[in-house]
């Protein structure tokens, strides 16, 4: 019988056999037991539940990002691509991104030509012609408004004036008239011809794509409108063979 | 004489004390909430190693990309909302002066005409002619009925009122601010 161990070794054996039953064998068991679960709540426990949360409010967020992404890419795969450039034209007719002379003096043009007025001189100011960085003399913009205003003169009757500034106004690109000024049947108006540039666009595809409202429909069936009315002004009209003049 | 050579502490406590049974209840209590907390750690663990964020992530992504392809269309739709927009407010802010002329001429007689017009903001000036001082009155009363039913103009001022001699004619200068 070796009785060694126990009398002379000493091991971790006989420590816990010597205190297992001792107040300070439990009193570390307790301790070391609420140190370890303070460890792991501090530690473990209470970034894992708040690293929980935020993946779960990121999960949320992702979701609904998906969901519009989703509703995107129906909407955009019912949309009418050549309706949407036929719109985007007009639309751009109506307000051009740039000065558009041509685009104002046919609009100036059709409507002399449906009122019945006759068109006498206009003018309309040019402006910087050369980019910012190549002029060497620089020009200072007197006026912020972003409309080119253009001044012409016509001759007609009240009447014939009223529907000339009513077809500038109900034609592309929108107008508005700034001042009148005449006396007799010789009228000089001033039309402002309103212009804006793109915006910069930062378009994400978690956006969400609307409809156009029931205005903005509305909007573009008007401008569809004033486009057809300008393009029966401007259809050359047939000459009718009883009021030919022969030449011969 | 078996007492005398009984080698064990005769005053040792043969049972345990209260203190003792308390802590080892204490013990007990305590081993049990490492337990409880350790067991709540690996759920919490396998819960945030098995949660689907990457999943969707990945599903983001690739809707990401596939709704790149229709990036083109997409500037054109958000331009033309931008567009409409822009047009309904400056349509919605302009003075439309054709229908003012027309309100102007509804309130004209027909022996009544318009000679001279200058306008610009919200101010018009008007020079009427006619050889009636009544068609006159009636113009300034029907004036002065739109003005009293806030419909399109704010005030009327009579500027001038003169008597062409050579043709008979009575002209009115009348100074109208919009609203």
């Amino acid at each position: 019988m070796n009785n060694d161990g126990w009398i002379g070794k000493k091991g971790l054996r006989y420590w816990y056999y010597r205190y297992r039953d001792s107040e300070y064998f439990t009193l570390g068991i307790v301790g070391i037991s609420l140190l370890v679960c303070l460890f792991l709540i501090f530690n473990i426990v209470i970034p894992e539940i708040s690293q929980w949360f935020s993946i779960q409010t990121e999960v949320a967020a992702t979701q609904q990002r998906i969901s519009v992404l989703q509703n995107n890419i129906n909407f955009m795969n019912n949309l009418n691509r050549g309706v949407v450039d036929e719109q985007l034209q007009a639309v751009s007719q109506a307000l051009p991104p740039e000065k558009n002379f041509g685009l104002i003096l046919q609009s100036i043009s059709n409507a002399a030509v449906s009122s019945g007025v006759s068109l006498g001189d206009y003018t309309f100011p040019v402006g910087t012609i050369t980019s910012s960085k190549t002029s060497a003399v620089s020009i200072p913009v007197t006026k912020p408004s972003l409309g080119l205003p253009v001044t012409v003169i016509i001759t007609g009757s009240i009447d014939q004036v009223r529907r000339f500034i009513e077809a500038i106004e109900n034609s592309s690109p929108i107008a508005q008239v700034d001042s009148i000024d005449g006396s007799g049947k010789t009228v000089s108006l001033t039309i402002e011809f309103d212009q804006k540039p793109f915006p910069t666009l930062d378009l994400t595809g978690d956006t969400p794509l609307t409809e156009l409202s029931v205005k903005q429909t509305a909007l573009l069936q008007q401008l569809a409108q004033w486009e057809k009315a300008s393009a029966s002004t401007n259809t050359p009209q047939p000459v009718s063979s009883t009021s030919a003049i022969p030449l011969f | 004489m078996n007492e005398g050579i009984n080698l064990l502490d005769p005053n040792r406590k043969k049972g345990p004390s209260l203190l003792l049974g308390r802590l080892k209840t204490t013990r007990t209590i305590v081993v049990g909430l490492l337990f409880i907390v350790s067991v709540t750690s690996v759920i919490l663990f396998i819960l945030v190693a098995l949660s689907p964020l990457p999943a969707l992530k990945k599903q983001e992504e690739t809707l990401q990309q596939n709704l790149l392809l229709s990036k083109a269309d997409m500037v054109k739709y958000a331009l033309l909302q931008e567009r409409t927009t822009e047009i309904s407010g400056i349509l919605a802010q302009r003075h439309t002066i054709n229908q003012t002329i027309a309100l102007i001429q509804s309130k004209l007689s027909s022996d009544t005409t318009v000679t001279a017009m200058q306008g610009s903001g919200n101010v018009l000036t008007l020079t009427v002619e006619s050889p009636s001082l009544q068609s006159i009155d009636g113009f300034l009363n029907g004036l002065i009925t739109l003005v009293q039913n806030k419909k399109t103009f704010k005030q009327v001022t009579m500027s001038e009122l003169t008597v062409d001699q050579a043709s008979n004619d009575y002209l009115v200068t009348v100074r109208l601010l919009l609203l």
